[in-house]
């Protein structure tokens, strides 16, 4: 009896972890496109020799996390 | 005696009177009235800005295909102008507008400047200007106002002139705040008060035309946004406010974003005073929201492929009533 309650126990916190992560994955991918887009615009040459370049780039990152991120 | 009676009757009558006091927004309805692209057409591929001018004209800035769009009052396309480029009327990722009597100001994420048009959308000029805009609203052809990011003087609104010189600002908080921690979204009232909600904090501030902080609100009881580091910066990761608006009774509205109840969804809708009357939600996620002069609200579906146009129905409720 104390097996199976184990065994239920370790079923259901696994169908848990599945759920959670089909719920949470999709809204972190969308943050995480956003933040790669920053990381690979702040890591153009023609963007780092222009002062103002980076903060160009974190324009862009606030209109996608906006645009995309609900 | 006469006096005595008179007196008396007075004193039934006011007692009788319904109150005066202010009656207060307790609901507000969305009634859609108006629905400009479809996946079935060219309308509209992904509009990011809009602005609507006296003439009821609504103009939409279109990120997919580079261009800004004129539309009539029933949604049918007018005019469209522009392409991809660097050039006088091009574009390589247009974002918001603003307009006054005679222009439209039209923001691009990836030029610096800001270009404008004449309302048959023929481009005249490039404000130049180095600070990349997040927010704009123009107060007149010489006096346009802007929201910035900048890493070493922020937490303030600035004040260009058609030059492109800043000839005020508007400090809003004069704490240093890590990067991007004090962007907001803005709009201007008719006696120049400041409204402001923070894209990463939980605050809502009204300033009067001095900068003086009349009122500051904190809806959503969020302490911290997680932040993340990229390359050698530390950004934010969710957004508690994406844009606020005014009404034509300067009642603000706040669209909330990841730590509202409806992601993207709810508008909470205060007072001049700053008391939250109700919430909205809308029925799609927004990136933005907008009021026209005779308070329609316009806001996202589909994506971006379609503009909604709402009626706003306000419910009122009279206090002591």
């Amino acid at each position: 009896m104390c097996k199976q309650n184990k065994k239920i126990k370790k079923i259901a916190s696994a169908l848990l972890a599945l759920a959670l992560f089909f719920v949470l994955v999709p809204g972190v991918l969308e943050a995480s496109a956003c933040a790669e887009a920053f990381f690979n615009c702040l890591d153009d040459p023609i963007v780092s020799m222009n002062y103002f370049g980076p903060l160009y780039c974190g324009t862009g990152y606030l209109f996608c996390i906006k645009y995309i991120g609900d | 005696m006469v006096l005595l009676i008179r007196t008396f009757l007075i004193f039934v009558f006011c007692s009788q009177v319904p109150s005066l006091e202010a009656k207060d927004v307790y609901k507000i309805i969305l009634e859609e009235i108006l629905s400009i692209g479809t996946l079935d057409d060219d309308a509209i591929f992904q509009w990011v800005g809009v602005n609507v001018d006296l003439q009821k004209q609504i103009y939409v800035s279109d990120a997919m295909d580079y261009s800004l769009k004129k539309f009539d009052p029933q949604g049918k396309l007018l005019k469209k102008t522009g392409r991809r480029g660097q050039g006088p009327g091009e574009f390589l990722a247009p974002r918001f507008l603003d307009s006054s009597e005679k222009y439209l100001y039209v923001i691009d994420q990836n030029l610096p400047g800001i270009q404008v048009f004449n309302k048959n959308l023929e481009f005249i000029f490039r404000l130049p200007l180095q600070l990349p805009v997040v927010d704009i609203k123009v107060l007149s052809d010489d006096e346009i106002a802007v929201a910035s990011l900048l890493s070493n003087r922020s937490g303030a609104i600035y004040i260009i002139d058609a030059e492109g010189e800043v000839i005020r600002s508007i400090q809003f908080t004069d704490k240093k705040s890590p990067f991007m921690m004090d962007l907001v979204s803005f709009d201007i009232g008719v006696d120049g008060h400041l409204y402001l909600a923070y894209t990463f904090q939980d605050k809502v501030e009204k300033f009067d035309a001095q900068g003086k902080k009349l009122w500051s609100q904190k809806l959503l009881k969020v302490n911290n946004v997680e932040r993340k580091k990229v390359s050698r910066f530390v950004v934010p990761t969710e957004i508690l406010y994406k844009d606020v608006a005014l009404d034509s009774s300067e009642r603000l509205y706040v669209l909330g974003g990841s730590f509202s109840k409806n992601k993207g969804r709810d508008v909470y809708v205060l007072s001049p005073e700053g008391d939250l009357l109700t919430i909205i939600t809308l029925p799609e996620s927004s990136h933005c929201i907008y009021l026209d002069s005779q308070d329609f609200l316009y806001a996202r579906a589909n994506e971006g492929i379609t503009l909604k146009k709402y009626k706003l129905h306000f419910v009122y409720d009279s206090k002591g009533s």
